[in-house]
């Protein structure tokens, strides 16, 4: 479909099929005004007569609303509106950029000014000029299905969902150790509008929600203390997700877990078979998977902050993470997905690709200034993973939503849990940490079952396993099916300097893995 | 950044608060955040991106009785404003009275002087500055056969804050940082270095590239020692990267509630305890010279001095104005800040005194990926980095190779042997020294470079 006229939202929502889909519009009348195309226009024009080979402009209007309670009264709502542009220009092989809130010509005049600058004053700091991978020119609108606009539901709607948490949390505890529910609900859009120097014109709106609560106890004879968290449920979609997920229904379920949690053991450090569920497995494949198959950090571009991969270049087709059932696709097309979009901030319409097939590397996260480089194949065309988190950010290479593909085979978490003699199940999250090379990890978890002769016995607490990349994957050997699968994901992936936040999903069953090393972390000391 | 003058600052937040009241609003806060940043990003000895970008918003507050919502927005037009209004307080009255709600504060406070912690310099943003900066670190890497890789940043911050019953703030900051990370082109070492500044003048790009150069250099062919407990060095900004995970503890509710590692068994908190080893203080200051505090918090309430920690006594606890209100204290908000110094004989070390004086040690250069393990003990886990070394009879004898550690903070500042002389934090609002301490816990090996 084609992109046409200015950038009002509601015009290019009204071009677009995607309209029907929505039960109304989101009552934007307060929001700052549109962006108008001449503006792009006027700074790709700036920009050429400056010397620019290439040029972009993106006006993001990001809005963003929490709502957070504890126990039986709301703490507050937070959030608002940002809305800028960002002029990127690539000048004799370098690139420049700036972002201003001012959008006016003024504004927009002074920012390409200062991105040709820029790109000027880097010159001489340039290796290898930067080309960009060829992309068809795009004419497009996109948006996130929704079918309850998050800013429209009324705020008490939310309060009362909030508030009916803690009733049931408190209700299913019955005045025992529990001591605080706190609890949340998010909602953001970023309006996006792309126009490129090479004639593309995008619209985007994207839809992302979260909600979720933390159930605090405390055993006051001992003094310690427990938390039990809402499983991530952060989703691609309207304020309709949050209503779906049992935010209420399960809280006299992670109340109860809670209360076995405070009185429960931890476990004697060793190797153990682990289960992971779902709810729990998707952060590991985030650090282990997702980041080691970014191609910045595979070329070091990352080395000063975020940091390398153990994967190099040359190991497409050759480096084994796992065996057969060992899986991975990248995909920003993926439905309820967080990095799920149209087209990535420089213009590359969204595809789904592997990067792990049968246990062997065989892609990489692209953008398009990596051209020519491993992870490009045959057609030479990026893979679309640019992303910047506003208006004022860079736009550079982020993750997509990288996931792992079930079993073909039909397998329950109850036939995982059926093979192990003497394991743990973890569900949920808690500490996750990993080296700059993503090799060594920690992961804590929310909750655990000690698993003997093949059934859940009793509740664990405090627990962490380690382990290596690539030895951990390897000591997969049993994946749940289609119907096991879960989305979650996260809204703050960190990397850059300046740090900026990417919002990613992960979708994975559950899966078991031999003999990895579990630690007890209740003293710290370990 | 050119900072805007009073009354260019009084418009918009003027606007806001008319807007509020027009609207229904009781009580109105409104805080204008101006904020200038510009950056250089360089790697494999070239540049990779640069940038430059203005930023302002505002934030509102409106209270009906206590009822409250918080909105902000970039858009300081009269429309804007009135839209952002119109919607605070939309949100104020859907939503049921917050028992928690402390109205703002009356009459107009001291708020503290913020101009030592600005630099008109530093302000001035020139990227062929930014260019030369990261020049000199290419330049010494590549002339060492080395591949760099860092950031240069600098920023300007203007904060204004005007609220319903009269009361005007203002503050203003500048800050600079560079981080250089020095690979060798095989990928078997690194060495990092940064540094944190208000002024731009105060950095020392070239010493800091030879220090991630001599590092590395240094840290070739690192050798495996067994996971453990050892006596530790820690250079200063991994000292600042670990404050950041025990300084959420410093909180009076949460002890008060047993909900902290500050929490005493049974009820109670440990304030009066000897918490921490007499040779550590910690102190929040809006005067702090190398990290400047924040001038106000919560409700327009003026931030003060905070002793936190005296001698390894805990002797405050940062007191919200609601908490303050429900338990008979005075609100104790502190300045968002912390430092810790060191006191008795032997404060103020260089580093080179701190390695001097362990017997068999570890030299920690750079921690990564530190997290929160368990908040009963302050506890986190997190990996050495870019450079590891044993300290052998007061020098350094070898490199090692990289540890992950498991370890509690509470623990950690009880074992603290020497401390060295503070500076700015990269990684938190921190002030802090290098540290010798004893019993630091290396859970396992990891073999990152």
């Amino acid at each position: 479909m084609n992109f046409s006229g200015n950038l009002s939202r509601r015009a290019w929502l009204k071009s677009t099929a995607i309209l029907a889909a929505l039960p109304s519009l989101r009552a934007l009348a307060w929001l700052p005004s549109r962006a108008p195309r001449s503006l792009a226009q006027r700074a790709l024009r700036a920009a050429a007569a400056g010397g620019a080979s290439y040029a972009d402009v993106r006006f993001v209007r990001r809005t963003e609303e929490d709502l957070s309670s504890r126990d039986d009264h709301i703490t507050g709502v937070r959030g608002g509106v940002t809305y800028g542009l960002g002029v990127r220009v690539l000048r004799h092989g370098a690139f420049g950029f700036a972002a201003t809130p001012d959008v006016s010509e003024a504004g927009i005049d002074r920012a390409v000014a200062r991105a040709l600058a820029i790109a000027e004053a880097n010159e001489a700091l340039v290796l290898a000029p930067v080309t960009l991978a060829p992309e068809p020119t795009h004419r497009d609108t996109w948006q996130t299905p929704i079918e309850k606009d998050p800013f429209r539901v009324p705020f008490a709607r939310k309060a009362q969902l909030l508030l009916e948490v803690n009733r049931a949390a408190r209700g299913a505890s019955g005045g025992g150790p529990l001591r605080a529910v706190e609890g949340f609900l998010k909602g953001v859009s970023e309006e996006k509008s792309f126009f490129s120097s090479e004639g593309s014109e995008l619209g985007q709106e994207i839809f992302r929600v979260d909600g979720g609560y933390t159930l605090s106890a405390v055993d006051d004879r001992s003094g310690r203390f427990e938390h039990r968290r809402f499983p991530n449920s952060a989703y691609g979609a309207g304020f309709e997700h949050l209503e779906r997920i049992g935010l209420v229904e399960r809280a006299p379920e992670l109340a109860r877990d809670l209360r076995e949690k405070l009185a429960a053991d931890t476990v004697a450090p060793g190797p153990r078979d682990l289960v992971l569920a779902a709810d729990h497995l998707w952060l590991t494949i985030h650090e282990t998977i997702g980041h080691s198959t970014e191609l910045d950090r595979v070329l070091g571009d990352e080395a000063g902050f975020a940091g390398t991969s153990f994967a190099a270049p040359g190991d497409l087709g050759s480096l084994r993470y796992g065996g057969p059932l060992v899986n991975f696709v990248a995909d920003k097309t993926t439905p309820g997905g967080l990095a799920t979009c149209g087209y990535d901030d420089d213009g590359v319409e969204t595809q789904r690709f592997d990067l792990i097939k049968h246990g062997l590397l065989v892609g990489f996260q692209t953008t398009r200034d990596q051209v020519g480089l491993p992870g490009f194949g045959k057609s030479g065309r990026s893979s679309g993973c640019s992303y910047a988190e506003s208006w004022a950010a860079v736009p550079f290479q982020r993750m997509p939503n990288v996931s792992l593909v079930p079993s073909a085979t039909t397998c329950s978490v109850e036939d995982l849990i059926a093979g192990v003699q003497d394991g743990i199940y973890v569900q949920g999250n808690d500490s996750w940490s990993i080296d700059q090379q993503r090799k060594n990890f920690q992961f804590g978890g929310d909750f655990f079952w000690e698993i003997k002769h093949g059934k859940l016995t009793r509740p664990l607490r405090q627990i962490a396993y380690q382990g290596n990349t690539l030895d951990f994957w390897s000591k997969l050997d049993g994946l749940g099916d289609a119907s096991e699968r879960r989305l979650s994901g996260v809204f703050n992936d960190g990397k850059g300097q300046p740090g900026q936040s990417n919002a990613v999903s992960h979708g994975t069953p559950c899966a078991r893995f031999r003999q990895i090393d579990v630690l007890d972390v209740s003293s710290g000391q370990r | 950044m050119e900072l805007w003058s009073e009354a260019q600052a009084r418009r918009p937040l003027g606007r806001a608060l008319r807007a509020a009241k027009l609207e229904g609003a009781g009580e109105a806060l409104a805080e204008l955040t101006r904020q200038g940043d510009a950056n250089l990003r360089f790697a494999n000895n070239g540049v990779t991106t640069s940038g430059e970008m203005e930023r302002h918003a505002l934030r509102l507050e409106v209270a009906i009785g206590a009822r409250h919502a918080t909105l902000e927005t970039e858009d300081l037009s009269e429309e804007g404003l009135s839209e952002l209004a119109a919607r605070a307080v939309e949100a104020a009255k859907a939503l049921p009275e917050d028992p928690e709600h402390v109205p703002l504060i009356q009459g107009q406070p001291r708020y503290p002087d913020s101009h030592a912690a600005y630099d008109a310099a530093t302000a001035a943003a020139d990227p062929r500055a930014r260019a030369a900066a990261a020049g000199i670190a290419i330049g010494v890497a590549h002339a060492a056969g080395l591949l760099a890789a860092g950031y240069v940043h600098q920023f300007a911050s203007q904060r204004c804050l005007l609220g319903s019953p009269g009361f005007f703030g203002s503050a203003v900051s500048t800050g600079a940082d560079f981080q250089v990370t020095v690979r060798q082109p095989d990928g078997s070492s690194s060495g990092w270095a940064g540094a944190a500044v208000v002024r731009t003048g105060e950095l020392d790009v070239a010493a800091l590239a030879q220090r991630a150069i001599q590092k590395a250099k240094d840290w070739r062919k690192p050798v495996a020692l067994a996971p453990g407990a050892y006596t530790v060095v820690l250079e200063a900004q991994a000292v600042g990267t670990l404050l950041g995970y025990l300084d959420g503890a410093f909180d009076q509710r949460d002890a008060d509630e047993g909900r902290s590692a500050l929490s005493r068994p049974g009820g109670g908190t440990r304030l009066g305890e000897q918490v921490f080893s007499e040779r550590v203080s910690l102190v929040s200051d809006p005067h702090d010279t190398v990290q400047p505090g924040d001038g106000w918090t919560e409700g327009g309430q003026p931030t003060s001095r905070l002793v936190v920690v005296d001698k390894g006594v805990l002797t405050g606890l940062r007191v919200s104005r609601y908490w303050a209100q429900k338990t008979g204290r005075p609100p104790a908000p502190g300045a968002g800040n912390l430092r810790l110094s060191g006191s008795g004989p032997g404060a103020g070390q260089t580093l080179d005194d701190l390695i001097a004086g362990c017997e068999r040690g570890l030299l920690v250069t750079h921690v990564w990926y530190v997290r929160g393990l368990n908040p009963q003990t302050a506890s986190v886990t997190g990996l050495t980095r870019d450079a590891t070394f044993l300290i052998e009879r007061g020098k350094i004898t070898s490199p090692v190779k990289n540890f992950r550690f498991n370890q509690s903070l509470v623990d950690w500042l009880k074992a603290v042997e020497a401390v060295g002389q503070v500076e700015q934090a990269l990684d938190g609002p921190y002030a802090v020294p290098p540290l010798r301490v004893r019993d630091f816990q290396m859970s396992s090996r990891s073999d990152a470079v």
